[in-house]
């Protein structure tokens, strides 16, 4: 009877024990295995994220390169002859009203030929091609500040040879992207461009006086249907797996761009 | 050693408790946990007192040298509070048996003490209803945290620790209860071992509590430096 009662009392507690035990230790596997599932599923969903902003790119890459060969080999083309035409006009037999009119006329026509070929080439990006990426850059911002009241500088860092050309591409996009939005909306008078390579990561700071973003800014305009600009700055930046920040005092506005070469 | 041994466990009921208390004290806690921190200061009480009388009985006047109503008190109070905890929780409220579990032991424990029992001798009927009662709250949590295709609270969340903390003491406490009486009336040894076997169990149950609380944990209540900035 001891022995009965011993044994039944040692057996049922050993056998509670052992189910309360395994109950917990499925409980901890089943959390394991949700939690890995998860993960899963968020690497997935990720990857399927960064496959539709890479084909958004690439055809918006594809789309800016036909739009840039129709204007330099139809438009260009076709404003190449009219100057042709235009210069083929007899200037003996103008009077001088007439003439007067076609010089302005040949004067128009050079200009828009100029602006053609100079839009054709930065949709293109041909220098990026040849002559990489801090030569594209000093290309670009002496073409959309020549002429105005911004005064620039850059300091980039002749280490940085250049990554894949899709890198270089989309870099050289975000900073066009923020170069044009501090000549339309900041007001500044000063910009100057710094890059750095640190160890395995670039780092390019745009610096200038006027009134920029802040990093809440840009959160929120970035999100807006409106913001396209900032929309594709924020796709690319993640396409990189690079990292954007905004800085503003009362004197500067800085925006940093870091991505993994 | 063997005295501080045996003070060790004589007072399993009330140390454990004690950390558990203190860390509610020093840290303010993320989860609200206030039913467990009344649990445990009304379990602490009772506990204190129920293990004075019994280890210094010759010290306390006649009329009181009568713990079991206070061990009586504890298996009521415990799992209305625990069970008021849980069900509580979101991811109980959808078992509506629970609720019905919850009446049935609250009406069980009237009639019992009402119409069968006293309230003054020990109730193993009542112990036994304790311990199944916080074994299927317990069981149901953990069976709900697997079933569920999503994770409904955090493994770091403190019910996780109160019912690992329930569910293990009561296992082992359960076939204790079903026969204490059998075996304090079968042999002295294996009465010792039962006892000693329930302390470690409290000791568990309260250690893995003052872990929950002590994860649980936001920031302290007292910070040394918050006079001197």
């Amino acid at each position: 009877m001891n022995n009965n009662i011993t044994l039944l009392v040692i057996m049922g507690i050993v056998v509670m024990l052992g189910l309360m035990l395994s109950v917990l230790l499925a409980v901890m596997f089943n959390f394991r295995k949700k939690n890995q599932h998860r993960r899963a599923m968020e690497q997935l969903k990720e990857m399927q994220q960064n496959q539709l902003i890479e084909a958004a790119i690439r055809s918006e890459e594809t789309e800016r390169h036909r739009i840039s060969d129709t204007l330099h080999d139809e438009v260009g083309a076709i404003l190449s002859s009219a100057k042709l035409h235009l210069l083929g006009i007899k200037q003996t037999t103008l009077d001088e009203k007439d003439k007067k009119l076609h010089e302005k006329g040949a004067g128009l026509l050079n200009d828009v030929i100029k602006r053609v070929r100079g839009i054709s080439h930065n949709l293109h990006s041909n220098i990026l091609k040849e002559f990489g990426l801090n030569e594209a850059i000093r290309h670009f911002l002496q073409q959309v500040t020549g002429g105005t009241l911004i005064s620039t500088d850059t300091r980039l860092d002749e280490a940085y040879k250049g990554s894949t050309p899709e890198h270089d591409m989309s870099l050289y996009r975000i900073i066009q992207e923020l170069i044009n939005n501090t000549i339309k909306y900041a007001g500044a008078t000063k910009l100057e461009i710094n890059s750095t390579l640190v160890g395995q990561e670039l780092v390019v700071s745009l610096i200038h006086n006027g009134n920029g973003l802040s990093q809440e800014d840009f959160e929120t305009f970035s999100f807006r249907k409106e913001g396209l600009g900032l929309k594709n700055i924020r796709n690319r930046i993640l396409l990189l797996k690079g990292n954007i920040s905004f800085f503003k005092t009362s004197e500067t506005s800085t925006v940093r761009v870091s991505l993994p070469i | 050693m063997y005295t501080y041994y045996r003070l060790f466990l004589n007072w399993s009921e009330v140390w454990p408790l004690i950390i558990a208390l203190l860390i509610f004290v020093f840290f303010k806690q993320r989860e609200n946990i206030t039913i467990i921190f009344w649990l445990l200061v009304i379990s602490l009480l009772l506990h204190t007192v129920a293990t004075y009388i019994s280890l210094f009985t010759y010290r306390v006047p006649e009329p009181y040298k009568n713990n079991n109503i206070l061990y009586n008190l504890l298996a009521i109070i415990k799992p209305v509070m625990a069970g008021l905890y849980l069900l509580k929780l979101k991811q109980l409220q959808q078992y509506k048996y629970l609720k019905i579990v919850f009446l049935l032991f609250l009406l069980f424990t009237l009639f019992n003490f009402l119409f069968i029992e006293s309230i003054f001798t020990y109730s193993s009927s009542m112990v036994l209803a304790q311990s199944a009662f916080l074994l299927i709250f317990t069981l149901t949590f953990f069976l709900d945290a697997m079933i569920d295709d999503e994770i409904p609270l955090p493994l770091s969340h403190p019910a996780y620790f109160i019912c690992t903390a329930i569910g293990l003491s009561e296992s082992i406490n359960f076939f204790i209860n079903l026969f204490i009486f059998q075996v304090f009336k079968t042999s002295y040894e294996l009465s010792v071992l039962t006892m000693n076997i329930s302390s470690y169990a409290f000791i568990i149950y309260g250690l893995i509590l003052a872990t929950g609380i002590f994860l649980n944990r936001e920031k302290p209540r007292f910070s040394p430096f918050s006079q001197s900035i």
